[in-house]
């Protein structure tokens, strides 16, 4: 048997599905009313359109769609207001709001149908978060069935119109509408059951994966957020082993961008400062223990330095002071931990303090972990005297000493001992003290003097090579007093190694430093590119007053001999070939892209707002002075050239007018004309004709001949000659009625 | 649960065609591993909601926060409930495919779905097929528009309007149920397949000559049937009559519609001979206006009582007497393949015997004793 059962017509499921949508961003502006905090003008504007509609739906299926496509544009001014002068949330809220009352009241295709529920749901949580309240389950639980109500009624409505539920005619629905009374006594008993049953489901289903949803902290259960981007590309750490530094230089990639602003002086040679090492034995430089755990606590937060610095400071803003130079760095993802800096600063910029640790005994900078993102940070009012500021020891000791005294007793070469340190070689001591003779001549002198005549030493018996062949171990097992008594070749950690050991040997406290040295200027984009070939290690020595200062015994540096010099940033010659251009291009993405942040943002939105209300005050003046001027012409005696000026005026007007309704193709239509190939008016049938293709409507006898008879004169001017062409004005005027 | 299928004299298919029902167990199976052809495809929106699922998914778990994973808990919800419905929705539907009994170049013809609910207590909703030609590749979607109630059925209907002769292979390809939040769909093979053969077009031929007394040549036919023969009685009307059948003065009179009954052609019956070998057609159009001729002509003949014997060289000689005689000549001419040799040697020039064949490269005749009769 072969029987089609009584069931709700395509525009009664049309109707049912519209209103399911406008309950359901009915009850999510309600939830609006929950937060106080929040200007509650949308919220009161969409239920109150939302409900008129329902109650007048006749009235609102006459609004034409020109009024939904005015107040699509009106939500963007609406919303740029609420960014301007408010916050993100409420200005998000309301984006949302405008957004929910645009769409709840004008939707037609599944991708909308869709929109809304999401913006629906949107609106849910996020006053959900806000509020955390138990309306917002009830909220909750009335949304998701008014949601399966709506989504399974746009499918119905899909399948019942054989796929077309995109062009039901919208106004002939509601025409039809004899009362939401008469649509839900029209239900069975059959679909309330059947709703129940899926409601029941989803709630049930919804219930158990609530429970069932295991809450993990992935940043420790999943390795996400902690994976790297790419392999490390250096080996700066706190331990550094000989020829560490130098087998670095073998990798050409760029590690570190430095973006210079303002016309300033700047090094001839910076040095890249990234870490100092005190602890020194056989041949390896690190961190001494109790440093290395001293630095790992709270006490070397960016606040906490302050105490030791009190004329830097860490934020996570820039000042305002204009008159800073500053200095931004890109360190690129797997570099190190630890942070370059050129010297000292008056601040230090970073977005995450709670990232960063302060080591000011070291003068150090380092993040938690390896980045495995870039890292960008900015110094303002940098010094570059080769002069690191001493942080007393002893201010430092005197609060770490008390906990450490009870636990355990120092290992020999503890800091600040370990900046003394020699090898524990017996033979090695000695023969460094007979070589500190040798360069002191027996004579007393300061740290300068000698760090001076002891660089000029190594210079004398040794010179650089990038490869070393140590002799084989003969009495002495220290590496560098091995490549000390030699005269072999060797590479800036040997010199800076060995200048060290004779420091310490005269007694003057002295520590390696890391980092790089030097770097190409990039002419395009003008920055720095310090390339991972640029690693460096050289010394500091303690004057024996406040400072540390640098020496670089390495042969070719002149440190401590000259002191650091500067050039004018615009004598900067550096590479223009590909490379760098290419290099110029990741360069501006960090700059533009990448670090764009909410001061940014803010500052651009401030500019335009002022450019636009300079914009504004022009317009407005120049309309107030245009007014005047037509009132003064008006008012003026009138005399018979005036009158018949004024009535040609008047005639042209009118006569621009009517030509303007003659017209067949619009305003735009007409501008593109100009940028376009072939006749404006044969395109613009094509147009219509192929928009025709792909829309089918069911219509009554009359319209069909009325609608062929378009579709004839379409194609004449489509394809015919001009003198077989009706008025093209008329047949798209009609075109726009009956296709 | 489903209705037993064992008394039913169609031929069904789809989930719920077996001739027993298959146990709960087997059907749960069949969700986790579907049957060849069987698959769950999310569709746009459905992408749309899995991707925004992800998103807030990870926004809860950074966030921690309950009223994000409440809202997660949501979205999963109506995937897996998309997914369930529509399988259980397609699970006790079964279908078959009917179509006309003739179809015929230029004229519409039916293709349709018959589609059953086998379920006892819950409707069928939102079935979609997708079915076609797969000689002519045409296709057409059918929605079921309507509910179908536990037991019954709905018939899906196509209205189909051939444009080549040839012999179709009608076939539903998928059916999709999206029932019923349209997230994920539900696909599972059609596996319905019928033949159909397509007529030639009626054609418009022009009479040359007239032969005896039977069809009567004079001037150009139309499309509509003709009659001929000696008038031997009246009758009442009766539906398929042509007009020109009808005796006005006698209808007048009576008050009824009253045609003319002729006596059928004695001495001048026809043998339609169709020599498809492409030595004589060597242009396609050609051959397929031949085969429009033929197929026009033998009705006109038979109608008029004129016909005798049909053939296409290469196969059996078919004597018309009924309308299934000139049916399944037509039948034939629907599969004739252009250019196909025969190694039929017989004597084709007989007596009254048509013969077709091409007369100035686009025009093709019907040549009977040597002389044209007729020509299009």
């Amino acid at each position: 048997m072969e029987r089609r059962l009584p069931k709700f017509s395509v525009n009664a499921v049309y109707r049912l599905k519209w209103l399911l949508g406008a309950l359901m961003a009915f009850v999510s502006m309600t939830a609006l009313l929950n937060l106080e905090s929040l200007s509650r003008v949308p919220a009161v504007i969409g239920i109150t359109a939302i409900w008129a509609c329902i109650f007048f739906p006749k009235q609102y299926s006459r609004i034409p769609p020109i009024v939904w496509k005015v107040f699509a544009f009106i939500i963007v001014p609406l919303v740029s207001i609420d960014v301007l002068v408010g916050e993100t949330i409420p200005a998000l809220v309301n984006l949302n709001t405008w957004l929910i009352i645009y769409r709840a009241l004008n939707h037609q295709k599944r991708r909308e149908e869709m929109q809304l529920v999401l913006l629906c749901l949107f609106l849910l949580v996020m006053t959900g978060m806000l509020t955390a309240s138990l309306v917002f389950g009830l909220q909750l639980l009335f949304f998701s069935g008014l949601a399966i109500g709506f989504l399974t009624a746009g499918t119905i409505l899909d399948s019942k119109s054989g796929g077309r539920s995109e062009e039901i005619d919208a106004y002939n629905a509601w025409q039809k509408h004899e009362g939401w009374f008469h649509l839900v006594r029209s239900f069975r008993y059959r679909n309330f059951a059947i709703g129940s049953a899926m409601f029941t489901a989803l709630i049930g289903i919804a219930g158990v994966a609530f429970l069932f949803i295991p809450r993990v902290d992935i940043q420790n259960k999943v390795n996400l957020f902690n994976m790297k981007a790419a392999s490390s590309q250096t080996g700066f750490s706190e331990s550094v082993n000989l020829g560490e530094v130098t087998n670095i230089k073998n990798d050409k990639r760029v590690a570190l961008r430095v973006d210079v602003s303002g016309e300033q002086m700047v090094p001839a040679t910076p040095y890249w400062r990234m870490l100092a090492l005190d602890s020194y034995n056989n041949g390896c430089f690190s961190i001494s223990p109790n440093l290395k755990e001293s630095l790992n606590d709270r006490g070397t937060t960016p606040y906490m330095a302050v105490r030791y610095w009190s004329d830097r400071q860490f934020s996570d803003m820039p000042s305002r002071d204009e008159a800073r130079d500053r200095w931004t760095f890109f360190v690129e993802p797997g570099v190190s931990k630890f942070l370059p800096v050129l010297g000292s600063f008056k601040q230090f910029t970073f977005a995450n303090l709670n990232e960063l640790s302060v080591k000011p005994h070291l003068h150090a900078f380092s993040l938690r972990e390896t980045p495995s993102k870039m890292v960008s940070y900015q110094l303002e009012g940098v010094d570059f005297n080769s002069n690191i500021p001493d942080v007393p020891a002893d201010r430092f000791n005197e609060t770490r000493m008390r906990r450490i005294r009870q636990t355990e007793e120092f290992p020999s070469y503890s800091y600040p001992e370990s900046l003394l340190g020699l090898p524990n070689d017996k033979a090695a001591k000695e023969y460094l003290d007979i070589i500190v003779q040798k360069i002191s001549e027996g004579i007393p002198m300061d740290a300068v003097a000698f760090v001076t005549r002891a660089t000029e030493y190594l210079s004398e018996g040794h010179n650089y090579s990038m490869s070393v062949n140590l002799p084989e171990a003969s009495g002495i097992n220290d590496p560098v007093v091995r490549w000390l008594q030699s005269d072999l070749d060797g590479h800036c950690e040997f010199f800076a190694s060995s200048l060290i050991l004779l420091a310490r040997a005269a007694g003057f406290p002295s520590r390696v430093v890391i980092g790089y040295k030097g770097g190409a200027w990039n002419a395009f984009e003008k920055y720095y590119m310090v390339r991972n070939s640029d690693a460096h290690a050289w010394c500091e020595v303690f004057d024996g007053k406040d400072s540390w200062f640098r020496v670089d015994p390495t042969p070719g540096s002149n440190l401590p001999m000259a002191t650091q010099t500067t050039v004018p940033i615009e004598a900067q010659m550096g590479e223009s070939d590909t490379l760098a251009y290419v290099d110029s291009l990741r360069m501006l993405w960090y700059r533009r892209i990448v670090n764009f942040d909410q001061q940014v943002q803010k500052e651009f939105a401030i500019l335009m707002k002022d450019f636009f209300l300079a914009y504004i005050q022009a317009a407005e003046d120049w309309v107030i002075s245009a007014a005047k001027e037509v009132y003064s012409w008006i008012v003026a005696p009138w005399s018979t050239v005036k009158f018949i000026y004024s009535m040609c005026a008047t005639v042209v007007a009118i006569l621009v007018l009517l030509f303007q309704r003659k017209l067949a193709l619009n305003y735009r239509e007409l501008f593109l004309a100009t940028f376009r190939r072939g006749d404006p008016i044969r395109r613009k049938a094509s147009k219509v004709l192929e928009k025709y293709e792909t829309k089918h409507r069911d219509l009554t006898d009359d319209a069909k001949g009325k609608r062929e008879s378009v579709i004839q004169d379409l194609k004449r001017l489509r394809f015919g000659r001009r003198d077989s062409w009706s008025n093209p004005r008329i047949v798209f005027k009609e075109a726009r009625r009956w296709l | 649960m489903s209705i037993s299928a064992s008394k039913d004299q169609f031929v069904w298919r789809g989930p719920a065609s077996g001739r027993t029902p298959r146990p709960f167990s087997v059907k749960l199976k069949e969700i986790f591993i579907p049957p060849k052809g069987e698959k769950v495809l999310p569709s746009a929106s459905g992408m749309m909601l899995i991707l925004i699922g992800l998103c807030l998914g990870l926004a809860a778990y950074n966030t921690e926060n309950n009223i994000l994973f409440a809202a997660l808990s949501l979205l999963i919800t109506m995937i897996i409930m998309s997914g369930f419905f529509c399988w259980s929705n397609i699970i006790s539907a079964r279908w078959r495919l009917e179509t006309s009994s003739t179809f015929r170049v230029g004229e519409d013809g039916e293709v349709a779905v018959v589609v059953e609910n086998a379920r006892r207590r819950f409707p069928l909703f939102c079935l979609l097929f997708h079915l076609g030609d797969e000689t002519s590749h045409e296709v057409s979607d059918l929605y079921l528009t309507e509910s179908v109630a536990p037991g019954e059925s709905s018939r899906l209907v196509w209205r189909y309007r051939p444009k080549k002769r040839c012999v179709a292979r009608f076939r539903i390809f998928e059916t999709t149920s999206s029932f019923p939040f349209g997230f994920l769909h539900k696909h599972v093979l059609g596996e319905c397949e019928v033949k159909a053969r397509i007529w030639p077009a009626r054609t418009e031929y022009q009479r040359l000559k007239m032969i005896g007394t039977g069809f009567g040549w004079r001037g150009a036919s139309t499309k509509a049937k003709g009659s001929t023969g000696e008038l031997i009685g009246l009758r009442q009307y009766a539906k398929g009559d042509a007009p020109r059948s009808i005796h006005w003065k006698v209808s007048a009179r009576q008050g009824t519609l009253v045609v003319k009954q002729h006596a059928a052609e004695s001495q001048a019956r026809y043998s339609l001979v169709v020599n498809p070998s492409r030595y004589l057609w060597p242009k396609e159009e050609v051959f397929e206006k031949m085969c429009s001729f033929v197929a026009s002509l033998a009705e006109d003949l038979f109608l008029a009582g004129d016909l005798d014997h049909c053939r296409i060289v290469g196969g059996v000689s078919i004597k018309i007497n009924r309308v299934a005689d000139l049916s399944s000549f037509l039948d034939e001419v629907s599969a004739l393949v252009w250019g196909s040799e025969s190694s039929d040697s017989e004597n084709l020039v007989q007596s009254n015997c048509v013969v077709f064949s091409p007369l100035d490269g686009k025009s093709v005749g019907a040549i009977v004793n040597g002389t044209t009769i007729a020509k299009v």
